[in-house]
């Protein structure tokens, strides 16, 4: 049966190969290119985060390679085209054409016929993403030093380490059960998509809930409130708010919403707006008042922020990879329920 | 009781339409049955339900002895060419032997590739390049190489001109008398099958008409003029065709001794052609019944 697998699914199984080689060489080469001007702009000698100790050094690297987080973030598209592609036809085809009547009366058991089938396409896809996985995350090492991009993001998360083999076993097993219970190969390959892209988004929430989040509470100054800037250089952010001691809370950012709160708590300590100083250092801003150091200082404001620290990655990498792996059994399951029940 | 297909009370239901209903009969070893009726009489369900393809609703079908939904064993005596002769486009031909000969135990290769060099079929030719007789051909050969007891062929000939008709059963009949073979063919024309089918298996509207061997069913039958008719039960009346006369059937045993038998005795073909129109006029009325309350 193995052989007769191998037959049918040679085609597509060595395009696979040909995409996934051609991946991994221009991967190979963009890490060694970027592991060097690393080393020769002096990166790996800063202190992490060196995007912040050596910002000059960073930004020479980031202007060097500001196009290539995109480029990792590109094979996220295959473990959808793989669910459209390889696994929806895989049963959905033969049903459309008749052929099952032909596979199936052979002296190989369905489920044994559906079993090789997958195993030898989850086979070929489960070693090339892996491949290009740790390819990605080898990658990532330098963009993530360089404050580029972070394994926490979701587009990352999903190319890099362990998890796309698991993505694209999932995608496959989607697209075998899909094809299997539909019969059609268009709404196979539609509904295979729907759902996939439903667990990569499902996944997506789910994800900042793995582990407890860690917790960071700094002094703010007036400047953090207005700019709102990104409290944190590296990891998955999943909340930030300002408070003042009182326990106002200030949302994200100053915004029209709280500015009323705002201008109360620093009426409240002597501070009101009208005596503030212009801080902003955007001239288009000038038109707005802010509150003054002064005023930050004396009502206490804080930022408050939860988040994932990077080096969770590894953790959360094995954490997603049994979740979709339970997930590609359950898939499987219903696909093999439908072959060897179809009376056809 | 030594049938080779058995099938008791059978019935299979799609969806809210029965496609054969409480059909019961018996098929002896080595014989070779024109499995005949009318479009959508119910053949291909009853070739996919002796195939294990599919599962009765009602009643039980055995097959050597076994499920042929669940047994494997017996799956493995079981051979089929599906309607439309189903190949993978992209297998040359000899692929398509290899698949047979990796997935199957008692595979012959030699039997089969000697079926395709015969025929003058080139093994690297892609299936999906084939004609509808080759094509024919290529699914019997991989079909007899597995060595199945039972052959089932769903309309075989369907996309044959009548000389690769004639071609194509004279190239299937040596292979059974070598290997005592069962052959059940389909058919809705039983002219393609009647000069080498031993029994004749008739559907019609989901229920089996007539099952037994073509001799039994000749002598059992004969055309007479609609007034002679007496004591037999009549099937068709002729229904005003041209030429038609009233068909009857006479039970072997009820025949007093001395009397002479009544009538001719019919073709294959009108026995056939008598059965059909008994079915459709008793579908008609059902029908009409149901429209006008």
């Amino acid at each position: 049966m193995m052989w007769v697998a191998w037959r049918q699914h040679r085609a597509a199984l060595m395009t696979f190969a040909v995409i996934i080689v051609a991946a991994a060489a221009y991967l190979a080469y963009l890490g060694v290119r970027m592991h060097a001007s690393i080393g020769d702009l002096g990166l790996d000698a800063c202190a992490a985060p060196a995007a912040r100790t050596c910002p000059g050094a960073a930004a020479v690297f980031r202007d060097s390679y500001s196009g290539i987080p995109v480029q990792l973030q590109a094979l996220a598209l295959i473990p959808p085209l793989l669910a459209m592609l390889v696994g929806a036809p895989l049963v959905a085809q033969e049903l459309e054409r008749g052929t099952q009547r032909l596979a199936w009366m052979q002296s190989v058991s369905r489920r044994r016929w559906l079993l090789v089938k997958v195993s030898l396409v989850m086979a070929f896809v489960g070693v090339g993403l892996l491949v290009v996985g740790m390819l990605v995350q080898w990658c990532c090492g330098p963009l993530v030093s360089a404050g580029m991009a972070s394994r926490l993001e979701p587009l990352i998360f999903t190319t890099a380490g362990i998890v796309p083999a698991a993505y694209g076993a999932l995608a496959l097993s989607i697209g075998v059960a899909s094809g299997a219970l539909l019969g059609r190969l268009l709404p196979a390959m539609v509904v295979a998509l729907v759902v996939f892209l439903f667990v990569l988004v499902a996944a997506m929430f789910l994800r900042p809930h793995y582990a407890p989040s860690t917790t960071l509470t700094q002094p703010a100054t007036s400047l953090d409130l207005v700019m709102a800037a990104a409290p944190i250089q590296q990891g998955m952010l999943i909340s930030s708010e300002f408070v003042t001691a009182n326990g106002v809370s200030l949302g994200r950012g100053a915004s029209n919403t709280n500015m009323p709160a705002l201008r109360k708590a620093c009426a409240d300590v002597g501070k009101p707006f009208d005596q503030s100083e212009n801080i902003t250092p955007d001239p288009s801003l000038t038109a707005i008042t802010f509150p003054s150091d002064d005023c930050a200082r004396l009502i206490g404001l804080t930022r408050v922020t939860q988040y994932q620290p990077e080096d969770m990655f590894w953790r959360f990498q094995l954490t997603e990879f049994v979740l979709l792996a339970v997930a590609s059994v359950l898939f499987l399951a219903a696909a093999l329920r439908r072959v060897t029940r179809l009376d056809t | 009781m030594g049938g080779i297909v058995e099938a008791q009370a059978l019935g299979r239901r799609y969806k809210t339409t029965w496609a054969l209903r409480d059909s019961t009969f018996t098929i002896p070893e080595g014989a070779i049955v024109a499995l005949v009726g009318p479009n959508g009489a119910g053949k291909t369900t009853l070739l996919h339900l002796m195939a294990g393809l599919s599962r009765p609703t009602k009643g039980t079908i055995r097959v050597l002895d076994g499920d042929p939904a669940s047994d494997l064993d017996t799956l493995r005596r079981i051979g089929l060419v599906a309607q439309n002769a189903p190949l993978y486009a992209s297998f040359t031909v000899a692929d398509m032997l290899s698949l047979g000969a990796h997935t199957n135990p008692r595979w012959d290769n030699d039997l089969a590739y000697q079926r395709i060099d015969a025929l003058g079929i080139p093994a690297g030719q892609k299936c999906g390049s084939l004609s509808g007789g080759q094509r024919a051909q290529v699914a019997l050969a991989v079909a007899l190489g597995k060595r199945p007891d039972v052959l089932l062929l769903d309309e075989p000939l369907a996309s044959l001109d009548p000389l690769a008709r004639m071609e194509f059963v004279e190239s299937l009949l040596p292979a059974a008398a070598g290997l005592r073979q069962t052959i059940i063919l389909s058919s809705h024309l039983v002219n393609d099958l009647e000069r080498f089918c031993t029994h004749l298996l008739l559907l019609a509207d989901g229920h089996v008409q007539l099952s037994d061997s073509i001799e039994s069913i000749i002598s059992a039958h004969r055309l007479v003029d609609t007034s002679d008719v007496s004591a037999a039960t009549i099937i068709d009346d002729g229904g005003g065709r041209a030429g038609g006369r009233t068909l009857v059937c006479e039970p072997a045993g009820d025949v007093e001794p001395g009397r002479v038998r009544l009538g001719d005795l019919p073709s294959v073909e009108d026995v056939v052609i008598a059965y059909l129109s008994r079915a459709a006029s008793a579908r008609a009325a059902r029908l009409a019944a149901v429209r006008t309350p």
